[in-house]
């Protein structure tokens, strides 16, 4: 009975304490993820030296329609024209401003990440606090599509797009609504 | 052997407690400022931005501080403006978020860097058609009432927390400041307010200087910094 004891008491203490470390991430808001499998059976994913591999991005270049799809864009007074002229930065440039800027995890948890270089009009803040006046703006838009973000009332599913210069690589802003897809 | 036996499960039982009520106790909401239970059209304050520790290495952990109005009976809808800082920014940012989760509206902006140490006036308020968000007297963005059709009873100026280890906001020798306290009427006033006093139930470490009769200025800070 003893034996028995010795044996029986370190397994049921390794047991509880990975129980609760399970439970922890489980209860942890925001935990709901796409898994590792997903993101790397999406297609399209692509290897750079840049960006970890896990990272859904499209390898193909991204037309408009791809942030058109969710209507939020537009309903909150969003617009994206064709670009005409040539900017510095370059996708994989963008995609790594982006990581530097949200955090890496963000980017792997997206269900997938598309980036679109157009001539932004931001009607609804036209004038930023720093100056810029977004009106045909050349921007890279990054969408994160798939996200999770807390908000007060618990985690949504959420398109996040965020707005790089195409020239400075600096972030200019980021809006989110829920995800559509 | 039987006292032994009984040890050992105590000790078991013991620590199964423990590291579930530390499963329980990371992750939750936890707010720390002043309110009014009113009817309203928007709420305005100044509040101090500083650069305060989030837990984490995801982004989907934040610290904030706003000025808000909303429908006191829910947490799904509110109209917000201040400052936040997600876990992977280095700086905390501008922002402003609406809800009305009934129809899945729901909208965050970030725009640019808030300079720590700096005061700045963040203002929700409407007129019978649209919720405007101002931040330093510039309209930085603006929404339908159709959109969010709540109910306006409430106002709320706080800092807010997602993680125990958070840091809610400032600290004992620099708290965050938070003045010039305001509400809007239903008439549409612009009023100095006094504001309650409220402080987390379960994270007794966030502390603020709202007197018991209210106060219309006063100081949040996190008693572990």
């Amino acid at each position: 009975m003893k034996k028995l004891f010795v044996i029986l008491t370190p397994i049921l203490l390794i047991g509880s304490l990975a129980i609760s470390v399970l439970a922890s991430n489980g209860n942890k808001i925001g935990s709901e993820v796409p898994s590792k499998e997903t993101i790397e059976n999406a297609p399209n994913t692509i290897t750079t030296g840049i960006i970890d591999s896990s990272i859904n991005i499209s390898a193909a270049e991204d037309s408009i329609e791809e942030i058109l799809k969710n209507p939020n864009f537009k309903n909150h007074g969003y617009l994206a024209k064709q670009i005409t002229q040539s900017v510095a930065l370059n996708k994989m440039d963008t995609i790594a401003a982006v990581k530097n800027i949200q955090g890496e995890s963000e980017l792997k948890f997206a269900k997938k990440v598309t980036s679109v270089l157009v001539n932004f009009t931001d009607t609804e803040t036209p004038q930023l606090p720093s100056e810029i006046v977004l009106k045909d703006y050349p921007v890279w838009i990054v969408t994160l599509h798939g996200i999770n973000v807390k908000t007060r009332f618990g985690t949504i599913l959420a398109d996040k797009n965020v707005i790089i210069d195409a020239n400075s690589g600096e972030e200019i802003e980021s809006f989110s609504y829920p995800s559509v897809e | 052997m039987k006292f032994k036996m009984r040890i050992s499960f105590s000790v078991i039982v013991v620590l199964v407690s423990i590291s579930v009520i530390f499963t329980y106790a990371t992750v939750e909401y936890d707010f720390n400022g002043g309110y009014i239970s009113i009817n309203n059209n928007g709420a305005a304050g100044t509040i101090e931005t500083q650069n305060p520790y989030v837990y984490g290495s995801d982004s989907d952990n934040s610290v904030s501080a706003w000025v808000m109005t909303l429908d006191g009976s829910t947490s799904t809808r509110f109209a917000q403006a201040g400052w936040r800082k997600v876990s992977t920014w280095s700086s905390p940012k501008y922002f402003y978020e609406y809800a009305y989760w009934d129809n899945q509206t729901w909208y965050t902006k970030d725009l640019n860097t808030a300079t720590t140490g700096s005061n700045n006036d963040f203002k929700v308020g409407c007129d019978s058609s649209t919720m405007y968000f101002v931040i330093n007297d510039t309209s930085v963005g603006t929404v339908s009432l159709s959109t969010i059709p709540f109910s306006r009873n409430a106002v709320e100026i706080m800092g807010e927390t997602h993680d125990t280890n958070d840091q809610c906001l400032g600290s004992v020798t620099n708290p965050v400041s938070i003045g010039n306290a305001q509400y809007k009427t239903t008439s549409n006033s612009w009023i100095s307010a006094i504001y309650n006093k409220y402080t987390s139930q379960t994270l007794s470490t966030m502390k603020n200087n709202i007197s018991v009769n209210g106060s219309t200025n006063w100081e949040i800070w996190d008693s572990r910094y």
